[in-house]
């Protein structure tokens, strides 16, 4: 049985609408709904050869620094700037970072440790990007009115992380695999012909999430249907045009996290001490982008210094960041009993 | 509560010995970068940069060192295998080249996309017909593949066949016109065709977005050349 209560008889569904928003309907669109990264990848889709193109990539480091490095960041600021971080989460704040450079120290003395660790970063990465588009979806449609029953919650996490499986099933699942298995044509064969299935398999499954939303009164923000989208671009069809467009996608999903962070952190921020808005925001957005230089510029270089390769520092410092973002990520978005429910639902629709 | 007190305690020492590590490396970064280039460190973040470096000044020693940890760490990713392929040959690392190429074809023996690799492992070896044709090999399964076109340029190049080198690393140039590597070929395709205008263009285009020793030496050739040949007249 459902547990999701479908409009009552004679009553119009809901449908789908604009839903509320943080910002305004275009920024929320464009930017953390990642309606820009789809313009975008289409854009290259259809006019591969425009210079355009060659502009964006000659550019792309400054463009990884500025949206990608500073989102890594981003969560570190968020962490230790919430008002008694230090309290609540005592061994994320303080014990986790030792960790993470013990784990570092022991990718560089050890290969095998390093590539496993470079390994688990890399499927992460796609799980981490699912779980994004799936705690939006819930924030904004929360926002809106129309609390996700659990069977909806169901739907959408599902839509959410069918395109992850791809990548999983793809060459990122290789190392779960015992050698024998992982060079099996067989296998081989089959994973592909899944991976072909999950793409159709993806689109109704986002399909059906959001018809199954649409059926209660209160009508489903239209993001949700730009955030399954994003996702599946971003995990599954940006992979078949390239590094280039899969290097796009890492830039608009840092964007796309900087922004929500951002929006959170402006209105406790204004909430807290008042003042105005852009002060807060380009505050902030400095400091994760000094940080975001520290970590991935400067770090490597001088773990090179010591002595490492400067390969090897850069392989290993991306993944330990990467996975100390993907750890603190999953604190400093709870919910419950926190005050950055209050920043979700403020404003917001009460559910009827 | 005393308990308590202690791992409070604990924290806040691992938390201190944390910063004060990353300060270090921050610190010896910030040092490392001045005083090796007289700059602070550069915006790319691709592994391979010091690889490239060391070759560039000669340092075929620490080329191959960065070359071969970059190997080390990508075990069981394919296309990183592959790419690092290439990136031994042209290192001059062709024992390296052929472990990654092992490596990558123990992981996707069945690949269509390991014939680049191939290619590019006998270009090492110096066996150019081969080599060739496990570029066309490869080009015949995907035509967009960019990396194949720059390696089947690079092998016409190494036969004087400029004609082809020039269309191949046209096609390459298309695909991705930032392809330095390809950019740099074609302009010494152009430099050996005695087309100096354009030989010269294309290694300044290279310099302008990637300055290196050896594309700076191209152009002091390229104008040189082009002088003699003007002297001549």
């Amino acid at each position: 049985m459902s547990d999701a209560p479908n409009a009552a008889p004679g009553r119009p569904l809901g449908g789908f609408g604009a839903g509320r928003v943080f910002v305004g309907v275009p920024f929320d669109y464009l930017v953390i709904g990642g309606g820009l990264s789809l313009l975008a990848l289409g854009g290259l889709k259809l006019f591969p050869g425009s210079p355009a193109w060659a502009l964006v990539e000659d550019k792309m480091w400054t463009l990884v620094l500025l949206a990608n490095s500073a989102h890594f960041a981003g969560s570190t600021v968020r962490l230790y700037t919430r008002r008694d971080a230090f309290q609540d989460l005592p061994l994320v704040t303080q014990v986790l970072p030792l960790a993470m450079i013990a784990a570092l120290g022991l990718g560089l003395a050890s290969a095998g440790a390093g590539a496993l660790l470079v390994n688990v970063y890399l499927l992460w990465s796609p799980y981490h990007y699912a779980s994004q588009t799936y705690g939006l979806s819930v924030m904004y449609a929360c926002r809106s009115g129309h609390v996700p029953a659990l069977v909806e919650r169901r739907w959408l996490r599902l839509a959410c992380l069918l395109p992850f499986v791809h990548a999983l099933l793809g060459e990122l699942g290789d190392f779960l695999l015992p050698a024998p298995l992982a060079s099996s044509l067989i296998l081989h064969t089959v994973r592909a012909q899944a991976q072909a299935l999950l793409v159709p398999v993806t689109l109704l499954g986002s399909l059906a999430a959001l018809l199954f939303m649409s059926r209660r009164e209160q009508p489903v923000p239209a993001i949700v249907g730009v955030l399954l989208l994003s996702n599946a671009v971003w995990l599954i069809f940006a992979g078949y045009q390239g590094v280039f467009a899969v290097s796009l996608v890492t830039v608009f999903h840092g964007l796309q996290y900087l922004a929500i962070l951002g929006v959170f952190h402006v209105r406790e921020r204004l909430d807290e001490t008042g003042g105005a808005w852009w002060r807060h925001a380009a505050a902030f957005y400095a400091i994760c982008l000094v940080l975001g230089y520290l970590l991935f510029q400067v770090w490597p270089v001088g773990l090179a210094f010591f002595g490492a390769s400067y390969a090897e520092s850069a392989i290993l410092a991306a993944a330990v960041i990467n996975i100390h973002h993907f750890l603190v990520d999953g604190f400093i978005w709870k919910l419950r009993n926190d005050r950055n429910y209050a920043v979700v639902t403020q404003g917001a629709a009460l559910p009827a | 509560m005393q308990g308590d007190a202690i791992l409070a305690r604990v924290r806040a020492t691992a938390f201190g010995i944390a910063l004060l590590l990353m300060g270090a490396v921050f610190a010896a970064g910030f040092y490392g970068s001045l005083q090796a280039r007289h700059r602070l460190p550069g915006l790319s973040q691709d592994p391979l940069l010091e690889a490239v470096r060391a070759r560039e000044r000669g340092d075929r020693p620490g080329s191959l060192r960065e070359n071969r940890d970059a190997v080390a760490l990508s075990a069981s990713r394919y296309s990183n295998l592959l790419d690092l392929t290439q990136s031994l040959t042209m290192a001059g690392d062709g024992q390296s080249a052929d472990r990654a190429f092992a490596a990558a074809q123990s992981l996707r023996p069945h690949h269509t996309s390991l014939s680049r690799g191939e290619g590019f492992v006998l270009f090492g070896q110096g066996h150019l017909l081969e080599s060739e044709a496990a570029f066309r090999r490869a080009l015949r399964w995907e035509s967009r593949d960019a990396k194949a076109w720059v390696g089947l340029g690079d092998v016409l190049l190494q036969q004087d066949r400029y004609a082809e080198a020039e269309h191949a690393l046209g096609r390459a140039l298309a695909l991705r016109p930032n392809n330095h590597g390809a950019l740099n070929s074609l302009g010494i395709v152009y430099a050996l065709a005695g087309r100096h205008d354009e030989a010269i263009y294309a290694f300044e285009t290279v310099m302008r977005r990637e300055p290196s020793p050896g594309i700076a030496a191209n152009i002091e050739r390229a104008r040189a050349d082009k002088a003699a040949t003007e002297a001549r007249r």
